[in-house]
Parts: C-alpha cells; structure tokens; sequence
C-alpha cells in the first residue's frame, strides 16, 4: 500500500473518530442532582405559561375538550429543511412522556438530549430553554404530570436528507447551544434580571425574532432586531430599542401588550404572536413588567 | 368625547351597499367602511387602554361609555362591509383574507366571540380598574383570534 493511501485512510479514520465524539449526545443531569429539588406545581404553571409549550404541542382543538390542555402533539411546522410534527408529550405511559424520569425530562429541556441519548433539533426551542434554572424545569415536570394523559403515537419528521441524521445535530449543538446570558446587563434591577431571564430563557422570544444563519443558528450581534418567519412566509418585528423596533413604545405599552395584545395604536397583534400572548396574559402582571423592563433596558444597537 | 358618536350614522347608513354584482368603486368603498369600523373600534379601545396603562386617570363614567360603544359596534350587522369578491385577491387596499368567505362560519364566531367579550367589557368597565383590565385580556384576544386567520400580516 503506497502511503498516500495509508494517510488517506488514517484522516477518514481520525475525521470520522473526531465526528463520532464531536457528535455524541450525553445526559449530563443526574436523577440525583434533581431529587434534591423540591417541585412546585403551582409555579410549574407560571414556567408552563411563559414557556409556550401549549403553542406548539397542544392537539388541534376540539369542542368536547376545550376547557382541557392535551398535549398530544401533532402540530406541523415547515421550514427550509423540511417538516417537523410535534410530539406527544403529554404524561401518557405510551406514547407521551409518562415513564420518564425529571432528570431525563431536564436533558431534553436544558441540553436537546432524549432519553435515548439522542439529539433533538432545534426546532424545540431548547437552545433557549437551556438558560431556565433547574429548579424551573422540575416544576414544570410536576405541572404538566397533573394533565391529562392522551394515547396517540408520535408522528415522524418529513426531512430530507442530510437532515434526518440527528448524530450530525451534534456538531451543531457545539455551535450554537450555549446556557450563558445573551447580553450584558450593568444593572442591579431585579426587574430588569427577572425579564432578562424570562426572555433569553423559557419565553424563547429571540427563537422568532432574532435572525439566524444558513443553518439555523441565532445570530446575537442582532439579538431580537426581526427575522424573517420560521415558515418564510413574511417578517418578524424588531423588537430592540431601535429607530425600526420598538423604541417609541413605552414600558406600559408593551406590558400591555402582552396582556391584551393592544398595540399603542390599539390595533390587536396578529400571526405567531397571538399565541404568544395567549400565554402572556396568565403571567403574573409583574412577570410582564419585568419583560417590558428588559426590552427597554437592551442597549440600543450601534 | 361626543365627538366619536358621529361617525356611527355615516357607518349605518351606507350599509345599503348591496352585496351583489361589485364594482371597482364598490369593492373601494366597502373596505373603507370596514377599516373606519374597526379604527372606531380602536378608537374605543383606546380609551379604555390608556386607563388601563395608567396614561390615563380611571374615570368609571367615561369607561363605561367607551365599553358600552364597542358593546354597540360589536353587535352592528357586519355583513354588508364584508361584500363577497373585496378580499386582498381582489384588492390592493385591504388585508382580509378569502377565508372570510371560504369559511363564513368561522368568521362569523370570531364576530361572536368579540361581541361576547365587548359585553363582557361593558358589565366590568366600571368595576374597578382591575375589572376593566381583565375584561380589556379578553376583548383583546378577540380581536387576535379574528385577525390570526382571517387578515394578512403585515
Ligand atoms: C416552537 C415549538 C415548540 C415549543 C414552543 C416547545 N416545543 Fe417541545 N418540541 C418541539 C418539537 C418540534 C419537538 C421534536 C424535536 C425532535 O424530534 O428532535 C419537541 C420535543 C419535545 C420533547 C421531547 C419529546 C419526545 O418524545 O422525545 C419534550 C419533552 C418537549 N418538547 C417539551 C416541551 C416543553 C415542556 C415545552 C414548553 C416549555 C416545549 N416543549 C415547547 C417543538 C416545541
Ligand atoms: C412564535 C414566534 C414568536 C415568539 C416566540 C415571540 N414573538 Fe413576538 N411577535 C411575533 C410576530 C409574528 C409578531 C408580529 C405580530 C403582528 O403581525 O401583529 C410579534 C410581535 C411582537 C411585538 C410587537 C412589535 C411590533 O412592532 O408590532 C412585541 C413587543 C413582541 N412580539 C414581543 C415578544 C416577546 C416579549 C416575546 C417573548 C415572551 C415574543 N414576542 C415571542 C412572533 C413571536
Ligand atoms: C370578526 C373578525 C374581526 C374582529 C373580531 C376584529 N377585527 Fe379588526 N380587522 C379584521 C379584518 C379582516 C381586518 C382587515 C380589514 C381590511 O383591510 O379590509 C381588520 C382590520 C383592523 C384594523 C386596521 C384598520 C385599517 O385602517 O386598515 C384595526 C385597527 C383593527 N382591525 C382593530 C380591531 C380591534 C381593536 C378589534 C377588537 C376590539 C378588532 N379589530 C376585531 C377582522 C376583525
């Protein structure tokens, strides 16, 4: 064999070692670190809110069950990488998440791991998710184990290839999955902490209104400055304290507007967004001062 | 504040506007009417909300005027501002959406809904500034609920 092929060999081997470990999906939450935390239901209602996890994994509404939360799943997104169909992940031993453990439940929430050590994709907002402190996460647990249990299997992703290989989600995770705070904030406000947490963190705001690269990755040079809509159809508003954002709207007006959707000119909000304040609006009213607080407090972009 | 009575009769009175054969000036016409409807409807919201934002002061009287309007407006005949063949198919001017016709039923239980929670608003308004509020949450999901499925975004 010349050498050439010898080294030749030796890099696929190297590149394909390098892969494997790069793209390995470990569990780092222990089932011991979580028995240590107390749940509370109660707050795990506040998280479930500000979350929006009815947005995306609650079944399509039905007469009979319309005072009842069903997180059945089967809501369909289209992106440019194909079609994602939410899980069922309501507590049914089945089909849902009944079986798994808080530590498993935390894997998936704060690091895109699934029980089976699999990655998940982004399109479950977990590179958000993983700024929520552990003891959030575990009351959430405990809240959505008191909804119903539905038994409807999961449906499959419609993707196309490369992006049906969840190993290669790994490398992306190393890219982009990151638990540290978006921006700096010189302030001891604990309003203004509060809102930063809840919007970098479980309200997810910038997964839609930040803008991301070709592969999906958020761009935070240009943290909540509008993108264009995960589904391509139309833009998402700038939110930053930005001459083409939401510089002129006062904190009450935002804080309004996440109770009732009223714009300032009293016009209602529209797409994606009405959901959002679906959730919004069973906030705690200080919970939708703190976001307003925040917005106001970002540092107005060069 | 008498003021914004004015513009109802003008609105009741072109609902003569027959919904058959359009032409272009009756296609114009009509989505004038419905997007000066629902500007007098923001109107309306608007007094309530600048109380609600504490801009301001709460005045129970002048509330519960501005929620028995839209009380009033939310239980107008709606039918003749929404002609069939004046949706932004048909139209530069407008952002209502075929559905509006494609599904008359659904569009026509989001009128209900926002003429529910406009009395709804109208029995809280002058409860309380905390009253008003909640009743302002559930108008104003009335308004999105219509708005999400049956007009363009922006
Ligand atoms: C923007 C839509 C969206 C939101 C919001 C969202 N999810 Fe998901 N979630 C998804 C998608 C899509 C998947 C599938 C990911 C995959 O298969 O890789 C998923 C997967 C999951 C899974 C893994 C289920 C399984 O069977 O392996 C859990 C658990 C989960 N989500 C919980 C939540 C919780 C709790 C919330 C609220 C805090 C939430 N999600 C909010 C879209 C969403
Ligand atoms: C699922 C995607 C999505 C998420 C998540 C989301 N938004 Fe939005 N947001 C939108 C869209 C779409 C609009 C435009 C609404 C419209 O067309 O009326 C919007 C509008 C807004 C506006 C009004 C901007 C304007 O100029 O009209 C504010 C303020 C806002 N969002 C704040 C937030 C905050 C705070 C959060 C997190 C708690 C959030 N959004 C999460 C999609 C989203
Ligand atoms: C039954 C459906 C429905 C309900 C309920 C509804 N709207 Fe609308 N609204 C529409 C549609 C459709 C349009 C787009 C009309 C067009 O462009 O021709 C619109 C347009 C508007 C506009 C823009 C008008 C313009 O000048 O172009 C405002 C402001 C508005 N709505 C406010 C409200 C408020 C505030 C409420 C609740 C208090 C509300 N709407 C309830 C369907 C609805």
């Amino acid at each position: 064999m010349s050498t050439w092929v010898n080294i030749g060999a030796a890099a696929v081997i190297t590149g394909i070692t390098a892969f494997w470990i790069l793209t390995d999906a470990d569990a780092p939450i222990s089932n011991q670190q979580v028995s240590q935390l107390e749940a509370n239901i109660e707050h795990g209602e506040q998280v479930f809110n500000i979350g929006g996890c009815v947005s995306c994994h609650a079944s399509k509404p039905s007469k009979e069950h319309a005072n009842t939360i069903r997180l059945a799943g089967g809501k369909r997104f289209k992106t440019e990488f194909g079609v994602f169909i939410a899980p069922n992940i309501s507590p049914d031993k089945e089909t849902g998440i009944g079986n798994w453990t808080t530590a498993d439940f935390a894997n998936a929430m704060k690091h895109g791991v699934s029980p089976d050590n699999e990655h998940y994709y982004p399109a479950f907002p977990y590179t958000s998710y993983a700024r929520m402190t552990l003891q959030d996460v575990v009351d959430l647990k405990a809240y959505i184990d008191t909804l119903p249990a539905i038994t409807q299997q999961s449906a499959q992703h419609q993707l196309s290839f490369p992006f049906t290989i969840r190993r290669g989600l790994g490398l992306w995770k190393q890219l982009y999955l990151d638990d540290k705070a978006v921006i700096t904030l010189n302030t001891p406000d604990p309003s203004v902490l509060r809102g930063q947490y809840l919007v970098e963190g479980p309200g997810h705001c910038g997964e839609c209104h930040s803008p991301r690269n070709q592969i999906g990755g958020l761009d935070y040079t240009n943290w909540l400055m509008g993108a264009k809509s995960p589904d391509n159809s139309g833009r998402v508003p700038n939110i930053s304290p930005h001459d083409s954002g939401i510089s002129e709207w006062s904190h009450e007006d935002i804080a309004e507007y996440l109770s009732s959707g009223f714009t300032p000119e009293y016009d209602s909000a529209g797409g994606d967004m009405t959901k959002v304040i679906e959730n919004t609006s069973k906030l705690p009213t200080s919970d939708r001062e703190a976001i307003a607080a925040y917005l106001k407090a970002l540092p107005p972009p060069q | 504040m008498k003021k914004r009575f004015n513009a109802l009769p003008v609105i009741l009175a072109t609902f003569t506007i027959s919904a058959g054969s359009l032409n272009a000036a009756d296609v114009d016409k009509s989505i004038e009417i419905r997007q000066s409807y629902m500007q007098l409807v923001a109107f309306n919201v608007g007094i309530v909300g600048s109380m609600a934002k504490g801009k301001s002061k709460y005045d129970s009287n002048i509330a519960a005027e501005a929620a028995n309007n839209l009380a009033l407006l939310s239980k107008m005949n709606y039918q003749a501002m929404w002609p069939e063949g004046s949706s932004q198919e048909d139209s530069d001017h407008t952002r209502a959406k075929m559905e509006i016709w494609t599904d008359a039923e659904g569009f026509a239980q989001k009128h209900t809904n926002f003429a529910n929670s406009a009395q709804n608003l109208a029995n809280l308004a002058d409860k309380g500034l905390n009253n008003l509020r909640a009743g302002m949450k559930e108008l104003g999901g009335s308004c999105g609920g219509c708005h999400q499925g049956y007009r363009t975004k922006k």
